[in-house]
């Protein structure tokens, strides 16, 4: 059962890496956008795993919320003429090493 | 349990879109971040020339390897059929002359390359430097010589080539190309040095800019060549060879 999420991981890199899909450069960002959105939820969601606190719901709600509202700000930055696309990879960022850091202290403790 | 289980697979889905979307942008080879998260205009196109090359090459390959086959399977029907052996061998003549197969044999190599060291105070630095009508002079001296085949580093001259100059490089059948140029040509030697000889332009650049500017350009014969086929698309449904002349187009 623990080994379905690395499964899927495989999985997942299997089938990107062979589809015959190149993505334009031009949504490069969106694509970046979206990596760094799952990347995000999948520590969040571990961190919910070791603190109990997990909801599926809200973990899957979470990750696609988030991954929509960064491609709408990247997309109307876009339009704008502002990199509000860095807002999105700072907060992705941030959240990142803090989700982190609190697993390191659940694991460790 | 179950409320565990499903924990699972929700991360499960989750996983599997990370690697998805990591690997898809791993292999699309898409810098992500700098070149496009500074919106700097000209590293994007750059980015975009650099994918579209690299799709091109590989169709170009899946080309190559269909018009084989498609050789191939001629050879085969008509082998099938019993057409007569002068059949194919026209066809196969023809094939050459439009670019569309290798070709082996004797024939001259001319290679063409930059003055990289030009004088202090030289007045014009283009002088010192090979352009694309140095090249298109050689090939088409080279076609009135009796070329069967010319390729200009591996790039096969068809009846639609053009040489020309693109910013700092050449481009010949939409590839890019540069110093050196090594110009390799199928045919009789001694016609095809003769032709460079009476050329105005290819005697000007192989014997007197050669010591004046310092042009590194030189011409020799070769016994055995191999010229490869032409990469690119073929846009003329009709083409015919004129006898009197087998020369498919003579670039310019």
């Amino acid at each position: 059962m623990i080994y379905f999420p690395l499964i899927g991981l495989l999985l997942g890199v299997l089938g990107g890496y062979l589809i015959r899909y190149d993505v334009p450069p031009e949504y490069a960002r969106y694509l970046s956008i979206a990596v760094l959105a799952a990347l995000d939820s999948t520590l969040g969601g571990v961190r919910a795993l070791l603190e109990r606190t997990f909801n599926d719901r809200l973990f899957i709600t979470g990750f696609l919320s988030n991954t929509i509202l960064a491609a709408l700000i990247t997309f109307f930055g876009d339009r704008l003429g502002v990199n509000l696309y860095l807002a999105a990879v700072i907060a992705f960022g941030v959240r990142l090493f803090q989700n982190l850091a609190i697993i390191r202290r659940l694991v460790f403790k | 349990m179950a409320a565990l289980r499903s924990h699972y697979l929700a991360l499960t889905v989750v996983l599997f879109v990370f690697g998805f979307l990591g690997a898809l942008a791993y292999r699309s080879n898409v810098t992500v971040g700098t070149a496009t998260a500074t919106g700097d205009r000209h590293e994007q196109l750059v980015q975009i020339v650099e994918n579209l090359e690299q799709k091109k090459g590989a169709l170009e390959g899946e080309l190559q390897r269909l018009r084989e086959e498609i050789a191939d399977q001629e050879r085969l029907d008509a082998a099938r059929r019993g057409l007569s052996q002068s059949y194919t061998a026209e066809l196969e003549r023809l094939r050459m002359l439009a670019g569309l197969v290798s070709v082996k044999g004797p024939g001259v190599v001319v290679t063409l390359a930059d003055n990289q060291h030009p004088p202090d105070g030289a007045i014009d630095p283009n002088n010192y430097i090979i352009h694309d009508y140095d090249v298109r002079a050689i090939a088409n001296a080279l076609w009135l010589g009796g070329a069967e085949a010319i390729g200009i580093n591996e790039e096969r001259l068809v009846q639609s080539s053009a040489i020309r100059c693109v910013g700092t490089t050449v481009l010949v059948n939409s590839t890019r190309v540069g110093s050196p140029f090594v110009i390799s040509a199928v045919g009789d030697p001694n016609a095809l040095l003769a032709a460079l000889d009476a050329d105005q332009d290819a005697a000007l650049l192989l014997h007197e800019y050669v010591k004046t500017l310092g042009l590194k350009v030189s011409a020799s014969p070769a016994d055995e060549m191999l010229i490869p086929a032409y990469r690119g698309s073929l846009s003329p449904r009709v083409l015919r060879s004129i006898d009197q002349n087998p020369v498919p187009g003579g670039g310019g």
